[in-house]
């Protein structure tokens, strides 16, 4: 027997109208050409990243406290590919600080191609790649300490995070050149805000891989979710008037 | 060290926060509480809640939040029992079946009986439980943390399935918390929920309480003083002496931003004047 | 793309298009789709907490080899590694996570002997040092508001004001200077930071699903 679950059904049509309103805005932009707004902080990466190569001092990247199913952990993964990739380019070490033990073997995949694509393999270090704590708070200890004794020049915050944001952020301000921030915990960003000099906000972090990938589809993947904005915008508009007039239509409808 | 390099120091504002915090504590300073809104509506819906009702209490925090969660969860644990209903615990995060001892030993339990009046579940593994539990209890928590088959637990037979619960009150700093029972419990059994949180988590929270998704939000340590009053227990989860603390590391955040400013300020006319 | 690949792309898609599937309609006959989904989960809550022993090995491999090279900081090592197991055992023979909580095999004696030491490890070390390091925030937000909050533009003076009132208006005290300053306060949380928050979360959303999809099915749209 097949059935619809009750509650759901609005949940299920909306989902299509913003699947289908995603995809059409993204051929559009692809076949348009639309340009796209830039987000500074990605284009800062690789000046820093040199920078610190030339003082000689590291590169800290952490990708948060989440599991590796979380969307804000894969696509902070997606820009650890990037930051590892011109880190050995341009000779700076790299070491990436993992509070989940899945988490830890993909990025120690991610710097270990980097290191194997470059051709300098032998150049890899076990160490770069540290599982610190599972546990929030000994994660953001640990993360401290690292950071007070390695000193290094650029820190990435991108991914998944909570209450330990503001504390390994303050704690790395101190000695680095530059820090980049990014997730989407509402509560988190004015931290990073606070601390970093760039900082993805929200959906900008699921933007990372299209916006550096050097694939002329990557517009399109950066201006499909507007398109489900679109959608969002309309409904709440319309279901704003209603209601202002006393018309629940719209929230029944959704209710279903 | 010069003038400017001593404001300019951060540990001069740590040295402050420290001093406006022990000061207060030290010396059992007591303010009067004014009682919220957010605080007030889940009292008064507990009040209201139905004999016989079946409560459902989330611990989803670990021991970093204890400060601020877990007098909230003492005072609404201790409310409850008071109450004519009945209680099962359970646990997103690790940390809460452990949490949820120390706060069964902190209240008093009345007459009410373990396996009768309220069992503790333990911790919830993943996300299928969440959802599972609604319509099956006893299949998603063969046993309960004391090792007893939960078929067995006369509270459990009466209430076989989570979705008959009349309340679901998670004490969440994070996830999983809060939204799972509001996708899975709220949504498609209208089962309402409250939700005890901290000072930096309760921002998010405020939408689902303004839609009327959740009925209640107990913010910090600040709601447990509150909810001590309301109680008639003041001093019971030790969160209403620590009032003139907060209030004073409050006052010093501003007087530190104020001052901040007004140096910026200084500053940059000195500076203009220079350069004129 | 190459076979591997293709292979662990079609059971990414399988599985992310079964459970969107079960999650709006429920399959009952032939076979109880939601049970298969539930039993799926379990499998991964063991393949997670099977990585969570694979961390403990590797943890001990790194730092017993930080103890035997006598490494910078190899003192810390010896403790990480002590506190580790010793908390462990203890943990696994008497506290709300025991094997054996009915005593059937470990005898009740030694859970008794045990209880206390793990209560003391958990309450009064755990919890402390949790609560301790979690505390720092107090003190990080005090820098970081000193740093943030500057009137260098219109803007930035708007954020401030609102911060200032916000943070007045949270002080349990401030009710007792001005009723208004909690109303302000509600009034701001209400509206501003809710209207922020709400558009943030949808434009979240939206980017997760879009970012979801695209790993589903590999295809940039």
């Amino acid at each position: 027997m097949v059935e619809l679950i009750e509650g759901r059904v609005a949940q299920a049509a909306l989902l299509i109208m913003v699947l289908l309103a995603i995809y059409l805005v993204s051929l559009i932009a692809s076949r348009r050409k639309l340009k796209t707004r830039s987000i500074p902080g990605l284009e800062k990466i690789d000046p820093w990243i040199q920078r610190a190569a030339e003082l000689k001092r590291t590169v800290f990247f952490t990708p948060g406290t989440g599991a590796v199913v979380s969307p804000d952990t894969l696509a902070a993964l997606a820009l650890l590919e990037y930051v590892a990739k011109h880190c050995v380019e341009h000779g700076a070490r790299i070491i990436v600080a993992n509070a989940d033990f899945t988490v830890q073997q993909v990025t120690e995949e991610i710097v270990k191609k980097a290191y194997k694509n470059a051709g300098k393999l032998d150049e890899y270090r076990p160490d770069s790649v540290r599982y610190i704590s599972g546990r929030q708070f000994a994660f953001a200890a640990g993360v401290m300490g690292l950071l007070r004794r390695e000193r290094p020049a650029v820190n990435f915050f991108v991914g998944e995070f909570s209450a330990e944001a503001l504390e390994i952020s303050e704690a790395g301000r101190t000695e680095a050149i530059a820090q980049f921030g990014g997730t989407s915990a509402v509560e988190q960003l004015p931290f990073f805000m606070a601390t970093c000099d760039e900082t993805l906000l929200g959906e900008e972090l699921y933007t990372v891989q299209g916006y550096l990938s050097d694939d002329p589809k990557a517009t399109a993947e950066l201006v499909g979710p507007d398109g489900g904005k679109i959608v969002a915008i309309l409904i709440i508009l319309v279901g704003a008037i209603l209601a202002t007039f006393g018309n629940e239509v719209l929230v029944n409808l959704l209710k279903l | 060290m010069s003038k400017r390099n001593i404001l300019s120091d951060p540990r001069l504002v740590y040295a402050l926060l420290i001093l406006v915090v022990t000061v207060p504590i030290l010396s059992h300073a007591v303010l009067p509480v004014p009682v919220s809104a957010t605080t007030k509506a889940v009292f008064d819906f507990i009040n209201a809640l139905p004999a016989n009702s079946l409560v459902v209490l989330s611990f989803d925090y670990s021991t970093s939040t204890v400060p601020e969660l877990h007098p909230q969860a003492i005072v609404v644990t201790q409310h409850l029992f008071t109450r004519p209903v009945k209680m099962m615990f359970v646990a997103q995060w690790t940390d809460g079946p452990a949490l949820t001892d120390a706060v069964l030993d902190a209240v008093d339990k009345g007459t009410k009986k373990y396996g009768v009046d309220y069992v503790t579940l333990g911790w919830i593994p993943n996300l299928a439980t969440i959802i599972g539990m609604t319509t099956n209890i006893a299949q998603f928590f063969p046993v309960d943390t004391l090792g007893n088959p939960t078929v067995s637990l006369p509270l459990v037979k009466e209430f076989p399935a989570g979705k008959m619960a009349s309340l679901v009150i998670t004490f969440a700093t994070g996830e999983p918390g809060l939204n799972d029972y509001l996708q899975y419990w709220q949504a498609p059994f209208n089962i309402p929920i409250a939700v005890g949180a901290t000072a930096s988590a309760a921002p998010g929270y405020l939408p689902f309480y303004n839609s009327h998704q959740i009925v209640g939000i107990l913010i910090s340590l600040r709601a447990a003083a509150e909810y001590e009053i309301l109680i008639g227990r003041p001093g019971l989860s030790g969160a209403i002496p620590a009032m003139v603390a907060l209030s004073a590391s409050h006052a010093l955040i501003v007087v530190v931003v104020v001052a901040g400013n007004v140096l910026f300020l200084l500053r940059r006319r000195k500076s203009d004047g220079d350069s004129k | 793309m190459s076979r591997r690949d293709l292979f662990l792309q079609v059971i990414i898609f399988a599985l992310g298009f079964f459970y969107a599937v079960t999650y709006y309609v429920r399959v009952s006959e032939p076979v109880d789709l939601q049970a298969v989904g539930d039993q799926l989960f379990a499998y991964l809550t063991a393949m997670l907490t099977a990585a969570f022993a694979i961390g403990l090995i590797n943890l001990t491999r790194v730092h017993v080899n930080n103890i035997r090279r006598k490494r910078p900081i190899w003192r810390y090592s010896v403790v990480l590694v002590v506190s580790m197991y010793v908390m462990t055992v203890v943990s696994l023979i008497s506290s709300p996570f025991a094997i054996d909580p009915t005593g059937a095999v470990i005898p009740p004696a030694l859970m008794d002997a045990v209880n206390p030491i793990w209560e003391f490890l958990y309450y009064k070390i755990l919890v402390s040092i949790n609560a301790s390091i979690f505390s720092l925030l107090a003190f990080f937000i005090a820098s970081a508001a000193y740093r943030a909050f500057k009137a260098r533009s219109v803007e930035s003076t708007l954020f401030l004001l609102a911060g200032l009132l916000v943070v007045i208006g949270q002080a349990p005290a401030s009710d007792l200077i001005w009723p208004g300053f909690g109303a302000i306060r509600d009034w701001i949380m209400a509206f501003p930071t809710t209207a922020g928050e709400r558009g943030i979360l949808i434009g979240v959303a939206l980017g997760v699903i879009a970012f979801s999809v695209r790993r589903m099915i590999r295809y940039s749209w």
